[in-house]
């Protein structure tokens, strides 16, 4: 309620307990009174229905009863007329005086009725037998019933006058007398007599005599007409027996007894009524008083807090849901009573702790209120305390402000306040550039940016300015400038070389190209806008190898340098091998920028290499099979000169045998690089045992250590361990190992082998080391290329295709490991070759028969 | 009857009895041909009164054109005595009430002469007060109970042209000495008719070396289970043969009982001619043929000399197909030969009366029927035209005809 109540609070009151009463009484006695109305006529009219019911039930029962009751007579009325003796008294009518009489007399008509004669009669109707000896039944009949009964029917009728039932007897087939049912009105009346717990059951002829009554009722009396208009007072139903020539069933109940529940009903309504309105006063009453209680003590704790007048006071909180629901909105006021209060200290707070400089200030400039960081940072121009902000500004920047504000806007300022503030004022925020003093004779360049305050009205009351520093930017200005002359020079120079140069940003998805020289444009066929702002995937095209392509996509991720050599496509659809490096350019904080590209077309070297290899394939081929044949006939020769006298002959043999042997490993080498280049090398898998394998290699290389007068030693322990290779192929690794380490020691040097687990990576390393005269850094660069000799000229002490190292190192790479060497010259090397061990258990876990046979396709290699 | 008693007549009676007989004598001089026209156009009745509709109407209708055939012979040869006798039907229904009422309601009729009665004892005998007290000559074609000859009454107005109870007693006790068997059943109706022929059996029985196992008595409309309870008794009483007095409808109930069991069937059964009266193969159907049945019969159509009055009957009646069989068929033969001997005795009276005709059946001294020849049959107090040599032992052939037995 924003409203004051000072007009409600002069109106009269009234006390809870009398508004709530008035208001709630005032509906609930119309309520109960009508619930009094609808129950009564409901109960009145369920009472009604149920009497009907009932009677109606009554009418149906008795209905039943009656139709039964007649049923069940006929049926033995036609028994009897089937009688054998019955039947028979007919055709012996001499005999059948002696038993008919007797059988009359012990016949006795099934009912209540208590009673009934039986009559025997001839074709004629003439009395032959009956049950009765004192009565002569006077039937009163017509010959109608005759007809019928000895036209094989039965005959019925039933009046005031009595019940007769006639059936035929039939002889030989065919009927010729009667069997005759008779009751007198008084027996009808006991026969068609049915008991019923309500009301009462009569019976009355198709005309409406009334032929069977309970007998203690006047209004029901026998021999009388029935009229129901006459028994206003009873409730009545009447009903046709079927099959009895129309008897009307009148059942009746009395209404007055049917409906004496209905007053009880309404007896009981009214008391009920009285004594719930009682309870509703007091319990309106009782519960008016427990409200107010609660209402005042509100009162009263609001009444303590305005006497104390402290803002932190709160409401005790009550049990009940709806005062609770009061005091606590009440208390939430209060919270935000007391918040507005404290934000005026938090803005205070706010302001002072802001990151720069501000100031609030007049309309004269003056400061009114500044930050400690602005009280800080600034003097005058005298180096004095600040008290004007446009004091703090420097002379030169106030003139070429008022020069600016003459020549752009035409306005002439009167003083220094007004060349400041002018802009704010018309355009309420303006920012300018400025140098600050800070005493000292220092001036800080900054941003002022300065804010018109206004008042309620729209007129200005004040400024707010703030100062942000701009030294550090106008210094990477100054360093950009000074870069941009030096860049013109560099990027002459990139612009003239024969690579294809790019530059793509890392900072962007996809990493598009930024720059490209001329040569690269000239290199991929397209024109600089087709390509700046594109990946460098357009380079790619069927033929390029996936594998580079996820290695270069690996080392951009990784943000490293790569070297590749890879098959590009120009925009024309020719392809050509680039050889592309890739190097990442990070910037000061370590953050990677860019990534710079160098092409180059290889495409001519890369023929030239093939042409090479496909020239080595043929001439190895066809080398092979006369050198065979060459090389077999020598050995022979060989061995039948032994044991002759040495000869010019037997030298030339040996020599020619020794350099067979040689051009023999020669073209074995040549072409198990091809084999090895060509993926076509067979390598079969097999669990070795190390120390074996190591030893079937000592043993192996034996007559090499005895050629160069060496010796070859296991050190160390070798771990019983297992090893998944192919022995073959490992062998002929190690074999090179150490016939180059045999080569390169000198006399009575030992080799030593020795076998180290790494466990840190897993892996198994196996050391060939000699200390012989090393290896020099160069020729370590070149030393696992394909014919890399460390002494070109062929001297016989050194033989060696400069394959050896080559080949080893692909073997081992296809065993999934490495081939490294440490050297140093004139102390000599060691070789080691690192096998991972899980790659090595695992692979016979996983190897099918087939794949180990062919091996591995050496694809992590990395060819050079 | 005042012929009996001249000496009663007064002068007058005779003088106008005079008067009477000379003005016929002069009128028949004086218009003969007048005379002989009034002669023709006389008519005369006989009664039949039987069952013409109940269960035994087979045996009604045969006795009625029995009559007939041999009405028809005898107006075709010019009546009796000049006048056509003509018949009229009374159908008691095998009631006996009924019966006594036709015989009241015919004696009222001057011009019926005679009653020719049915198949039923019962009615026979309950119309016999009757038939006395109206002196109205009774000439039973059928019914056998040896009271409805032997009543008692004098003078005795009943004749009869059938067979006699007593003759069946005899008879069958002949057969079955014939036949060897020493123990018998009865199994009766419980009427005069069954009562006649136990008192009959029972008579006869203590002369022979046969001994009674049991009497069983039953009621009209006895159905195929009461029979079976009698039938169980039967054997119970280790019976050789069963002896069985009942017409057609309980008759067949009981040959159905019979057939049901295979024991039962093994005992012969000796039937009165009751079953006969109807159509009894088609009531009791195949049972007739399963079980060992033969009955008492006078006459049948497999009998010599009845081939030609059978192709009279069936010209007059019916084109008759071969098997021919005719239910009833001896009723044909009675009441045939009966109507014969009843124009035989008006014609020998001349006297076309009641009284003539009582009188002219004791003159018949010799006429030929379809059964036999009759001689004297009525002379000297006898009521009987038939006697015990008259009687054979008949069954029924696989065509459901009646057959002499073998």
């Amino acid at each position: 309620m924003t409203t004051t109540g000072d007009t409600r609070e002069n109106k009269p009151t009234r006390s809870l307990t009398r508004f709530v009463s008035r208001r709630v009484l005032g509906f609930m006695v119309p309520a109960l009174l009508a619930v009094f109305m609808v129950t009564y006529e409901f109960s009145y009219h369920s009472i009604e229905k149920h009497l009907n019911e009932n009677i109606q039930s009554q009418l149906q029962a008795a209905c039943k009863t009656l139709f039964k009751r007649f049923e069940n007579t006929r049926s033995w009325l036609n028994n009897l007329s089937r009688n054998g003796l019955i039947v028979n008294s007919f055709v012996d009518p001499a005999g059948a005086g002696s038993y008919i009489p007797q059988l009359f007399k012990t016949l006795n008509v099934p009912g209540p009725q208590n009673g009934g004669h039986l009559i025997l009669t001839d074709f004629k109707g003439d009395i032959i037998a009956s049950n009765s000896n004192t009565e002569n039944p006077n039937l009163d009949l017509d010959e109608a019933w005759l007809q019928d009964v000895l036209g094989g029917q039965s005959f019925e009728r039933v009046n005031e006058q009595g019940l007769i039932i006639a059936t035929p007897i039939t002889i030989n087939g065919l009927p010729e007398g009667a069997m005759i049912l008779h009751f007198n009105p008084r027996t009808l009346s006991r026969f068609l007599r049915v008991s019923t717990i309500n009301g009462i059951v009569n019976v009355a002829s198709a005309d409406s005599v009334l032929i069977s009554t309970p007998g203690n009722q006047d209004s029901f009396m026998e021999g009388k007409t029935f009229a129901q208009e006459a028994h206003e007072d009873w409730a009545i139903l009447q009903a046709t027996i079927p099959g009895t020539g129309g008897l009307q069933l009148i059942t009746a109940q009395e209404k007055e007894a049917a409906f004496e529940p209905v007053e009880d009903v309404k007896a009981a309504m009214i008391a009920f009524i009285l004594i719930a309105l009682g309870g509703m006063i007091i319990s309106l009453s009782l519960s008016g008083r427990l409200i107010s209680r609660n209402l005042r003590d509100f009162s009263r704790q609001i009444k303590e807090i305005r006497e104390d007048n402290d803002l932190a006071l709160r409401l005790s909180v009550s049990e009940i849901t709806e005062v609770r629901e009061l005091e606590l909105s009440f208390n939430e006021l209060m919270s935000a009573l007391q918040n507005t209060t404290v934000s005026k200290d938090y803005i205070d707070k706010l302001f002072q702790g802001l990151p720069l400089p501000v100031f609030v200030l007049g309309l004269d400039g003056r400061i009114n209120k500044q930050n400690s960081h602005a009280e800080n940072s600034f003097t005058n121009r005298e180096g004095e305390p600040l008290l004007y902000l446009q004091d703090a500004i420097s002379r030169a920047n106030l003139e070429s402000h008022q020069e600016l504000l003459v020549r752009d806007f035409g306005y002439r300022p009167g003083n220094d306040c007004d060349t400041l503030m002018h802009l704010p004022r018309i355009a309420d925020r303006h920012e300018m550039e400025v140098e600050l003093h800070q005493g000292h004779g220092h001036r800080k360049p900054c941003i002022l940016s300065t804010t018109a305050i206004k008042g309620p009205c729209g007129e200005i009351i004040g400024f707010i300015s703030s100062a942000t520093d701009i030294e550090e930017q106008k210094r990477t200005e100054k360093e950009i400038l000074k870069l941009a002359e030096e860049n013109k020079l560099m990027a002459r120079a990139i612009e003239e070389i024969d690579l294809g140069v790019t530059i793509s940003d890392s900072q962007q998805k996809g990493h598009p190209i930024i720059f490209c020289n001329s040569a690269f444009t000239a290199l991929s066929g397209r024109e600089e806008e087709e390509i700046l702002g594109h990946s460098c995937a357009f380079l790619q095209g069927p033929e390029t190898d996936p594998e580079t392509v996820r290695q270069i996509s690996s080392a951009l991720e990784d943000q490293r340098a790569i070297t590749v050599e890879i098959q590009n496509y120009r925009k024309d659809g020719s392809s050509f091998w680039n050889e592309l490096s890739l190097n990442p350019i990070f910037s000061r904080t370590g953050e990677l920028k860019y990534y710079v590209g160098i092409q180059k077309d290889i495409s001519e070297r890369k023929r030239i290499d093939e042409m090479k290899k496909e020239f080595i394939s043929t001439v190895s081929h066809e080398l092979r099979t006369p050198l065979t044949a060459i090389h077999g006939s020598l050995g022979l020769m060989t061995v039948l000169k032994e044991h002759e006298p040495d000869s010019r002959e037997k030298e030339l043999v040996t020599v020619a045998y020794r350099n067979s042997e040689r051009l023999k490993l020669l073209i074995n080498d040549i072409l198990d690089t091809e084999k090895l280049e060509a993926g076509a090398m067979r390598f079969e898998y097999g669990e070795h045992d190390l120390t074996e394998l190591l030893q079937h290699c000592v043993i192996l290389n034996t007559p090499f250590a005895e050629k160069y007068g060496v010796r070859f030693e296991i050190v160390g322990e070798i771990p019983g361990l297992t090893l998944s290779c192919d022995k073959n192929r490992m062998s002929q690794v190690l074999t090179n190992l150490m016939s180059n380490a045999a080569k390169f020691s000198r006399v009575n040097q030992t080799i030593e082998l020795s076998v180290t687990r790494v466990p840190e990576t897993d892996e198994l390393q196996i050391n060939v080391t000699d200390f012989g005269e090393g290896i020099s850094d160069a020729f370590k660069q070149e030393l696992f290329q394909k014919f890399a000799k460390q002494d070109a000229s062929d001297d016989g002490d050194k033989p060696g295709t400069g394959l050896g190292l080559y080949i080893s190192r692909k073997i081992v790479e296809a065993h999934k490991g490495k081939l490294t060497v440490e050297s140093e010259l004139g102390k000599g090397s060691t070789f080691t070759i690192s096998l991972p061990l899980k790659e090595a258990s695992a692979r016979d876990e996983t190897a099918k028969p087939e794949q180990a046979d062919y091996g591995e396709r050496p694809t992590e290699i990395t060819y050079h | 009857m005042n012929a009996f008693q001249p000496h009663r007549f007064s002068k007058k009676v005779v003088t106008a009895v005079l008067f009477l007989f000379l003005s016929f004598i002069l009128r028949s001089f004086l218009t003969p041909a007048t005379a002989q026209d009034q002669q023709t156009d006389a008519i005369r009745y006989l009664a039949l009164d039987a069952d013409l509709s109940g269960n035994t109407r087979e045996a009604g209708q045969t006795l009625q054109r029995g009559i007939e055939m041999a009405l028809n012979e005898i107006n075709a040869n010019g009546g009796v005595l000049g006048a056509e006798l003509r018949l009229k039907l009374f159908d008691h229904r095998a009631n006996p009430a009924r019966g006594i009422y036709n015989v009241e309601t015919i004696a009222k009729d001057e011009d019926v002469l005679a009653i020719i009665g049915g198949v039923h004892t019962p009615v026979a005998l309950a119309q016999l007060p009757a038939i006395h007290e109206n002196r109205i000559p009774y000439l039973g074609a059928w019914a056998a109970g040896t009271g409805v000859v032997e009543n008692g009454y004098s003078p005795n107005y009943v004749y009869r042209l059938s067979v006699r109870d007593e003759y069946a007693a005899p008879f069958f006790l002949k057969q079955i000495q014939n036949m060897g068997y020493k123990r018998i059943a009865l199994l009766l109706e419980k009427t005069g008719w069954g009562l006649s022929n136990e008192k009959a059996l029972k008579s006869l029985v203590d002369q022979t070396d046969i001994t009674i196992t049991g009497t069983h008595w039953f009621f009209w409309g006895a159905t195929k289970a009461d029979f079976e309870k009698h039938i169980d008794r039967i054997q119970r009483e280790d019976a050789q043969i069963i002896i069985l007095v009942a017409n057609a409808t309980e008759g067949a109930a009981f040959v159905q009982a019979m057939a049901e069991e295979e024991a039962p069937k093994e005992i012969p059964v000796l039937s009165h001619w009751g079953i006969t009266a109807a159509d009894f193969p088609t009531f009791a159907g195949d049972a007739v043929h399963s079980i060992d049945l033969s009955f008492l019969q006078t006459w049948s159509l497999d009998q010599p000399g009845a081939e030609q009055f059978k192709s009279r009957y069936c010209a007059l009646y019916a084109p008759c197909p071969e098997p021919f069989r005719l239910p009833a068929a001896v009723g044909l033969a009675h009441s045939y030969d009966l109507t014969l001997l009843i124009a035989e005795a008006l014609r020998l009276n001349g006297n076309l009366s009641r009284e003539g005709l009582v009188a002219g059946l004791q003159e018949i001294r010799n006429l030929e029927g379809v059964i036999k020849t009759y001689d004297a049959p009525f002379a000297n107090g006898n009521h009987e035209a038939l006697s015990l040599e008259d009687i054979g032992l008949h069954r029924y052939n696989s065509n459901g005809q009646i057959v002499k037995a073998q």
